[in-house]
């Protein structure tokens, strides 16, 4: 490949602006100096003199303009820039640049009013994002995530407690195919640890394995190699924070189910951030202190 | 004076002379019906729907009842429930694959200990490291083969290690392949009254047959074994007993899943599974089925095991007598740690040296049948009968032979 020489940089003593204005200079004062007294040659003199200084202080003037417009360039391309390599957020960036210069052209006020709204919404989310939370809210659809987290192959073990607070849990179709996530990440050697907080009228004290459909549920847990661990309600009743619904993935993310009286969820908060999961973990240790293997109680035979 | 001691029962059985008549007749039945009707017949009930004249032209597969009642019968000999599934393989491998699985299922920390059987061991440690789990393993060997372990101390020394590295599975060797005898049971219950021992695995390939109820294969999920080994059935025939009450659906769905997904690519121990699980899904692959006709001829052979393994223990001493003063030294572990399997090391230097093939070469030359390993070892399994007149002079002559 051959490269192009620079371009020559034309001689500025050669330039057409340069000789025209030195020659007309030159001209004049050499008029005022052939037929003008001494006054008049020093006052075109320092006409001359004071126009050059004007111009230079424009100059000077236009030339810290430009490099303040310069700067405000260079600070503006450093976002693109930023995103630049990456493949996922770079192209929504540029919608939403395009997206917002399309809004900028709307006039009616009516509709600026409502976008700022919504956008304000649409920015809360986006720095919850950034934050490493990702919320759920009022919809089943944080299940394809879960099973994404628990199919993807970077996730090898999987901790979780579920706070059963009716018969229906995971019971529905969602419930169902998310179980099924958690069977195929155990034959995929995901280690799957799970603390399940009963009512005590599910599991009276006065008998060894909770009633169906729960032990139903439990047991398929256990057959396909889930390790399970039991807690009673009321044992945990004095530790309100360990009432709760959340799984530790690994070390990477620890999401949090809030659900309704008849399972269904309300909020479902998964968040990127491995700052929370020793605080995850520890409440996990807390209340495996009040838990029993599911395969103890198994081993007992019946009265 | 016999030609050949055959004193390697706990590589491969020779096969039993009721394994040995099943076998000639079943290759006869096979050349005759082949895979007829009557084979069928024969296959799933034994003689009862076949001509009357089969009894007399097979009597070696007489007492054969079908899948079922081979089934039962080994249930019988092991001290197992009736109703408790039993799984057979035609390579133990493919069961060890499965225990390993099974174990890593549920366990974070599976304790096994330098007694187990290295490429067993191996089986182990790629599925913990396939599994990103751990594999902790407790140094025994040395302190029993030099006596300074007594059953206690290694109960101790184990069930110390299992709460120190927090372990929740546990992998152990009943009878190793170098005789010695682990007590698995006080083990098993000591852990479980203290800890939660997700899943128990014993390997019995050595203890099967040879010591007798050591173990009840209900204290652990799965008891591994086989027929080729002590029971004489010859033909490879690898066992898996369980049915523990928390563990049986466990071990059931997993190894559904195992053969579903062709993890287990056993042909046989996929027809088994499939009887076991009561599925009717087709099986393209022909079945080799020679080692449940021998298994089933070698039962007839297994006799009184109480009665065997005080021969064995008698033989035992008598053998080590026999060989101390001839150049040998027999390993002697501590009384609870021994079993029906002697081993015994050359005292020369340049015994020790030679390679082990060449000495398995000179023992049979010298007739005698036996395993050897390196550093000069020599692993004699002891018959179920007493020695017979001459056999002891024998054994002697040919380990002097090569001292």
């Amino acid at each position: 490949m051959t490269t192009r020489p620079p371009h020559p940089r034309p001689v500025v003593l050669f330039s057409f602006r340069f000789l025209g204005t030195a020659l007309v200079g030159s001209l004049v004062t050499a008029l005022v100096a052939s037929f003008g007294p001494l006054s008049a040659q020093i006052a075109t003199i320092g006409a001359f003199v004071s126009i050059l200084g004007g111009l230079f202080l424009s100059y000077l003037e236009q030339e810290e303009e430009r490099d303040r417009r310069r700067s405000d360039a260079i600070e503006r391309l450093a976002v693109p820039l930023c995103l630049a390599p990456e493949d996922d957020l770079y192209p929504l960036y540029l919608s939403y640049c395009r997206t917002l210069t399309a809004l900028a052209e709307q006039t009616d006020p009516m509709l600026r009013e409502i976008a700022a709204l919504k956008l304000a919404s649409v920015n809360a989310q986006i720095e919850s994002l950034a934050a490493g939370t990702v919320v759920f809210a009022g919809t089943e659809t944080w299940r394809a995530v879960y099973e994404q987290l628990l199919a993807g192959g970077s996730v090898r073990e999987y901790r979780s407690v579920a706070w059963l607070r009716s018969r229906n849990y995971w019971q529905d179709a969602p419930g169902r195919q998310s179980m099924r996530a958690n069977f195929e990440a155990v034959h995929r050697r995901v280690l799957i640890e799970r603390i399940a907080i009963l009512p005590d009228a599910d599991w009276p004290t006065d008998t060894e394995l909770p009633a169906d459909p729960i032990r139903s549920w439990l047991q398929e847990q256990h057959d396909h190699g889930l390790h399970l661990v039991l807690v009673r309600e009321s044992a945990v009743r004095g530790e309100p924070d360990l009432l709760a619904d959340f799984g530790i993935y690994g070390d990477r993310a620890v999401g949090t189910q809030e659900v309704d009286e008849h399972s269904r969820t309300v909020r479902f908060t998964l968040t990127f951030d491995p700052r929370v999961v020793p605080l995850a973990d520890d409440r996990w240790r807390r209340l495996s202190i009040f838990g029993i293997p599911f395969q103890s109680l198994l081993a007992t035979p019946p009265a | 004076m016999p030609e050949l001691l055959y004193l390697d029962t706990a590589r491969l059985g020779r096969m039993s002379p009721g394994a040995a008549a099943a076998h000639r007749d079943f290759v006869a039945l096979a050349g005759d019906e082949g895979g007829g009707l009557y084979f069928d017949r024969f296959l799933a009930n034994g003689f009862r729907d076949c001509p009357d004249t089969f009894p007399t032209r097979y009597p070696g597969l007489a007492t054969w009842r079908g899948a079922g009642g081979l089934k039962a019968d080994l249930r019988a000999l092991a001290g197992c429930a009736a109703d408790s599934p039993l799984l057979l393989a035609s390579r133990s491998s493919a069961l060890m694959r499965f225990a390993a699985r099974l174990l890593f299922h549920p366990c974070r920390n599976v304790l096994a200990t330098d007694l187990d059987w290295p490429p067993y061991k191996a089986i182990l440690a790629a599925e913990a490291a396939a599994a990103a789990r751990t594999l902790t393993e407790v140094p025994l060997r040395e302190g029993v083969f030099s006596g300074r372990l007594t059953e206690s101390d290694l109960i101790d020394m184990v069930c110390d290690r299992f709460a120190e590295a927090k372990c929740d599975g546990l992998y152990l060797t009943a009878v190793n392949n170098l005789g010695v005898r682990f007590p698995v049971e006080r083990v098993v219950r000591r852990l479980e009254a203290a800890h939660t021992v997700r899943i128990v695995v014993v390997d019995a390939a050595q203890e099967f047959c040879h010591v007798p109820h050591s173990l009840r294969p209900e204290s652990c999920d799965l008891y591994l074994a086989g027929a080729h080994k002590w029971l004489r059935g010859y033909h490879p025939l690898g066992m898996a007993f369980y049915g523990r009450r928390q563990s049986r659906g466990r071990v059931q769905t997993v190894l559904a899943h195992s053969v579903r997904s062709g993890e287990i690519d056993d042909p046989l121990l996929r027809f088994t599974a499939r009887l076991e699980s009561g599925t009717d899904e087709h099986v393209s692959e022909t079945v080799n089925l020679t080692p449940l006709f021998s298994t089933n001829g070698a039962l007839a052979d297994a006799g009184n095991s109480a009665g065997a393994w005080r021969t064995r223990m008698r033989n035992l001493e008598a053998a080590a007598a026999t060989l101390f003063g001839v150049g040998w030294k027999p390993l002697l572990a501590a009384r609870e740690f021994r079993s029906g399997i002697l081993l015994v090391r050359a005292e020369r230097p340049k015994i020790q040296a030679a390679d082990s093939d060449s000495l398995r070469a000179a023992l049979r030359e010298a007739g005698i049948a036996a395993t050897t390993y390196p550093g000069g070892l020599a692993r004699l399994s002891m018959p179920s009968d007493s020695w017979h007149p001459g056999e002891l002079e024998h054994l002697g002559r040919a380990f002097k032979l090569l001292a």
